[in-house]
């Protein structure tokens, strides 16, 4: 009887197994595409990425383009310079460099390629609000964020330029009396209900605070931000305030989204936001101010 | 608009009120079956003489308010020989007409008399189809078991959900917007085996109505579609039995008079036997563990004839599904004793129970009081515990860990309902509600235990009590000899949290006859719904999650207008045609990654919310009587959502939005002993997400390395076409009169050409090692038998 069982299983088993077929693409969704990102940003030389995609079904991983014509126009369309190849699919102008307030459309032509362009513009430098610390807080088991981890506090002063886009807000620390531009930011966090949503999946601690203008557009905000270290003591606070495109908050949040997401069975599909027309990636635009609290 | 809405329901009651009943002759009564006592639900009740048409109420009670003295009363059921007799009436006393009709020979053509089995164009409600439930028994199904949502789901406009699953999306709606009711009690999962059953014991069944638009005032709280599924009384008459044996389940149905023609009860159970089927198997393979899968339903109910006028019923469902797996294992090692005992289970299901009492208060006066009580849960629970036994000592450390994850919602209510019939063009319905909710939607329970260490959390979601109040009030209102015009409002309160929500819904439908045989349809309806589903759609477990609305997430809200011809062809043949606009609000949806399942987030914030919008054709073609029955459906449609938090703003494609849809559904007596089912389906394939490239992520600025994050491209949700469904089903079945009753057998094949219809995707290698877009089905082509008995 166990036997009998057994094969009776194993039958439907490979009947069941047996229940699969090949589902076409259609050329058009995975053929190919360049990807161009561009991050411009004022009195920096306008510099691009290059590669191209490789379809969900080909072997292999997406190539970098040498030697592809990549260039900027104005909003009008008018040359203004060519990108020069530097390696490993990083292009930079010769001379051109970014002015705040100004439009730019950056080009990619490769053979065999779908050209591909992107258009953005520059935001103006954010003006410096007040920054105050407020008060430092030891490692506090009950308290807010990580647990364990001391903070400070911070009043933080956004004053906006009237022009819709959205602030990032960093947190680094480097050495007291030192003039180095530290490469990782600090945990932040806020309570104040201004601030873009919170964290998706799992955590709600992030290394950023974004926040939309739309609500204080033309005036000013001031949030309380807490800075999370380990260290006090020989270190000091600085903030990186960053006034960004709409372009660059679709690809970063969609981005952090996508990298939390990836490979979780339980969560949902995210798309990275793409404004290259004829192609992937994103042509973007910020400018920050860094401020000494 | 809701100052129109609210003096058009002030009119109506003065209406009602101020309604002539001078000159004017009444008749009531109950139809029911002859040989068991049944009472039949919409039954359709006119009068030759004058013209009037009603059907009886879910009670099988109709009442009449005739102009003139005599009465030539025609009364027709599907599956029924039609009924047809005349009398003169005594304007001071009531006339009861109590019909019982005779289940129809089907050896012979059925007589039609008039348009007798034409009511299609006489009715003011349209897009709605009262099943007959034989016709559920009589059609193909998979693996022998019969369904109703399987059936539900070959009508027009009603779309079903991934590959064998019991879910249902009706014009563009979400599975959460079909309000399904059993016996006037809203359920909240009606799915088995993961949905690939329903909770639905055809046997137990009376009565299916499905109402896609036009929805009657009575009805509420649910945004696209009501299901109206009334249980069986129970034989007055004799006892009865009768089940059936297949490859999947058994069940049984027991009936019987308590005391004849005064007190009924039925009992009915269906239980699975999957997991003494793969006991052995679990057993030979792991000594130490057990596992299983099975689920069961029971139905149970009593109905009590205290007289004519007053009747009372009780009714009981409790349903389960359970997965588990279990483990315990112990072994010996290095002078320790180590034992691991899991204990790990998956269980979901439901449990009504309603008392309800009839009362025909006047002659012209219907009324019926119900108190319901509803739950459904999911539970998941997870059981590990370790032990390690000092063999010199002998003593024991003992370590615990347990998860478990609850989503629940308990139901408990009362309403009243009343039929009034005042005088020959109205029939009026009204009654009230109240309902308390409580859920408990998704909490997740820790405990851990080691030695001194003990930990035990509760996170996620909160539960909460809401209260749900509803008044309702209809006229269904005959202008003329052509025009009949139902005009209702639906008044919907809902409170929880502090937050109080409210909404004055107005129904409208009409008929207008073109001719005795044809007529056009309209209807506007508005709806609110004050509960969400939050769906995952990436795996097949039943780990919805219902929630209310709170002060951040708000009622869903749609209005719907179709509009209709609908023709009775004759001899048993009707064809109705409808086209439809669906437009939804505040939907809800989760965001792009978030996590449905553990999170440590409330619900709220995983959340976001949008709109939709649904329009489309549909085309029915039945028939409904004679040796052959069956309908051939076709719905051309399109749904779409758009979300600000979700692909960007930009509106995609619903996941069920299938352009075409199919159905054709024959059964056929070809004599005493032998019919034949046919089913073929074909639907558009699902709109699902899907990469189809890769490329590399912004570089990180600082870095001259060529390390770059790859990203698999989605294009949009929602931005892939799987192939088209479809499927063709054949049975036939076999019945011999035996001594004791009746047996037969029923042999089918589900999927006859064996197509694969895809249940999910995945990349994989071809034979020559390309990367491929693989599909996977579910069920090939599957024969099936069963045998059923009746005595």
């Amino acid at each position: 009887m166990k036997r009998f069982i057994t094969l009776l299983t194993s039958v439907a088993a490979l009947a069941l197994l047996s229940c699969e077929r090949i589902i076409p693409f259609n050329s058009e969704d995975v053929d190919p595409l360049i990807t161009l990102y561009t991050t411009l940003q004022p009195d920096s030389f306008v510099e691009a990425s290059v590669s191209r995609s490789v379809g969900i079904l080909d072997q292999g991983q997406p190539l970098l383009l040498d030697n592809a014509q990549v260039w900027a126009e104005d909003s009008n369309g008018i040359f203004l310079d060519s990108l020069y190849f530097l390696g490993s699919g990083k292009y930079r102008a010769a001379s051109l460099v970014g002015q705040e307030g100004q439009s730019y459309q950056i080009h990619a032509k490769y053979p065999n390629l779908t050209p591909a362009y992107g258009r953005a513009t520059i935001p103006f430098v954010p003006a410096e609000g007040a920054v105050d610390s407020i008060e430092a807080v030891e490692g506090n088991l009950n308290g807010p964020g990580p647990i364990a981890l001391p903070y400070v506090s911070y009043s933080f002063e956004v004053i906006d330029d009237g022009r819709p886009g959205y602030y990032f807000i960093e947190a680094y620390e480097r050495l007291r009396g030192t003039t180095t531009i530290p490469n990782y930011a600090l945990e932040v966090e806020t309570d104040d209900p201004y601030v873009t949503g919170s964290g998706f999946g799992q955590f709600q601690w992030k290394q950023r605070i974004d926040l939309s203008n739309e609500l204080f557009l033309g005036g000013s905000h001031t949030l309380n931000i807490r800075v999370y270290q380990w260290e006090f003591s020989g270190m000091e606070i600085l903030f990186k305030l960053k006034k960004v495109d709409q372009a660059t908050f679709f690809y970063q949040r969609s981005l952090d989204q996508y990298q939390r997401a990836n490979g979780n069975p339980f969560t949902q599909p995210v798309s990275v936001y793409s404004n290259v027309a004829d192609g992937l990636g994103v042509v973007s635009a910020e400018a920050y101010r860094w401020i000494l609290p | 608009m809701k100052h129109f809405t609210l003096s058009l329901f002030l009119l109506f009651c003065s209406t009602a009120v101020l309604a002539q009943t001078r000159g004017t002759y009444t008749i009531n009564g109950f139809v029911t079956d002859e040989a068991t006592g049944e009472k039949l639900i919409n039954a359709y009740v006119f009068d030759k003489v004058s013209q009037q048409g009603t059907t009886t109420n879910a009670y099988g009670f109709y009442s009449m308010t005739l102009p003139k003295d005599s009465v030539a009363l025609q009364v027709s059921y599907v599956g029924y020989a039609p009924y047809l007799k005349g009398s003169f009436l005594n304007r001071r006393t009531v006339t009861e007409m109590d019909v019982m009709l005779i289940q129809d020979n089907i050896l012979e053509e059925v007589e039609v008399i008039g348009s007798i089995s034409g009511e299609v164009q006489e009715r003011t409600q349209m897009s709605s189809v009262n099943l007959d439930i034989k016709t559920v028994k009589n059609l193909p199904v998979l693996l022998g078991e019969t369904d109703l949502l399987k059936v539900i789901q070959l009508l027009p406009g009603v779309q079903s959900g991934t590959e064998g699953t019991s879910g249902f999306y009706v014009r563009g709606g979400g599975p959460d917007q079909n309000l399904i009711l059993i016996d006037g009690v809203p359920v909240y999962n009606v799915s088995h085996l993961f949905g690939f059953f329903s909770v639905f014991n055809a046997d137990a069944i009376n009565n299916v109505q499905l109402i896609k638009g036009g929805f009657p005032a009575e009805y509420g709280g649910r945004l696209s579609s009501v299901l109206d599924v009334r249980m069986k009384e129970g034989n007055m008459k004799e006892w009865k039995a009768e089940g059936s044996v297949g490859v999947i389940s058994s069940k049984l149905t027991v009936e019987g008079p308590l005391w004849k023609d005064r007190t009924s009860m039925i009992v009915s159970g269906r239980r699975t036997y999957l997991d003494v089927l793969t006991q052995p198997i679990i057993l030979a393979n792991n000594p130490n563990g057990s596992g299983g899968y099975y689920f069961y339903d029971f139905n149970a109910k009593v109905n009590h004839k205290i007289n004519r006028n007053n009747q009372l019923y009780l009714s009981f469902y409790n349903g389960l599904d359970e997965a588990y797996i279990r483990y315990n294992d112990s072994y010996e090692n290095s002078g320790f004793r180590n034992q691991t005992l899991s204990d790990n289970s998956l269980n979901w299901g439901n449990r009504i129970a309603t008392a309800r009492w009839n009362w025909i208060v006047t002659p012209k006066l219907f009324s019926n009081v119900t108190a319901t009580y509803s739950r459904y849960r999911f539970l998941t629970d997870l059981n590990l515990e370790e032990n390690q036994t000092d063999l010199n000592t002998m003593i024991t450390t003992n370590n615990r860990f347990a998860v478990t994850y609850l989503s629940e919602i308990v139901d408990k209510g009362a309403r009243w309902d009343f039929d009034y019939a005042p005088s020959p063009n109205h029939a009026i319905k009204f009654g009230a509600s109240y309902t308390q909710h409580a859920y408990e939607p998704g909490v997740n329970t820790i405990t851990f235990a080691s030695g001194s260490n003990s930990l035990d959390t509760n996170f996620g979601s909160f539960p909460k009590v809401a209260d749900d109040y509803v008044a309702y009030f209809q006229d269904d209102w005959k202008i003329g000899d052509r025009l009949r015009v139902n005009m209702g409002v639906h008044f919907n309160g809902f409170s929880v949290d502090e937050v109080n929500y409210q909404s004055l819904q107005p129904r409208l439908s009409a008929r207008y006859l073109l001719s005795e045989k044809s007529s056009i349809k309209w209807s506007y309806v508005q709806m609110a719904q004050y509960m969400h589903l939050l769906s995952n759609q990436t795996i097949g477990l039943p780990t919805d999650l219902w929630v209310p609305v709170t002060e951040n997430i708000r009622p869903q809200e749609a209005w719907q207008t179709a509009l209709g011809y609908a023709h009775n062809l004759g001899e048993g043949w009707e064809l109705t045609l409808e086209g439809y606009y669906k437009d939804m609000q505040n939907l809800i949806e989760y965001k792009d990654g978030a996590s449905f399942l553990f999170g440590f987030q409330d619900w709220q914030e995983k959340v976001t919310s949008g709109r939709g919008w649904a329009y489309g054709m549909e085309f029915l073609l039945e028939k409904k009587s004679g040796r052959t029955t069956g309908w051939l459906g076709y719905t051309l449609a399109k749904t779409m959502r758009q979300f600000d938090e979700i692909n960007f703003g930009n509106p995609y494609p619903y996941t069920y939005d299938r352009r075409h849809d199919v159905s054709l559904t024959m059964s056929h007596q070809f004599n005493e002993a032998w019919s034949g089912g046919l089913v073929w389906v074909y639907g558009t394939g699902r709109a699902t997400t899907l990469p189809t490239r890769t490329y590399y992520a912004r570089p990180d600025g600082n870095s001259w390395e060529p390390w770059y994050y790859t990203i698999d491209q989605v294009s949009g949700r929602n931005n892939f076409r799987e192939p088209a469904y479809h499927r063709l089903d054949l049975s036939v079945t076999h019945t011999k009169q035996k001594k004791w009753g009746e047996a037969s057998w029923q042999f089918g094949v589900y999927n006859a050409y064996n197509r694969i219809n895809i249940f999910f995707m995945d990349f994989g290698s071809d034979d020559n090692g390309n990367r491929v877009l693989k599909g996977y089905g579910l069920f090939p082509m599957i024969p099936s038998v069963s045998y059923a008995f009746k005595f």
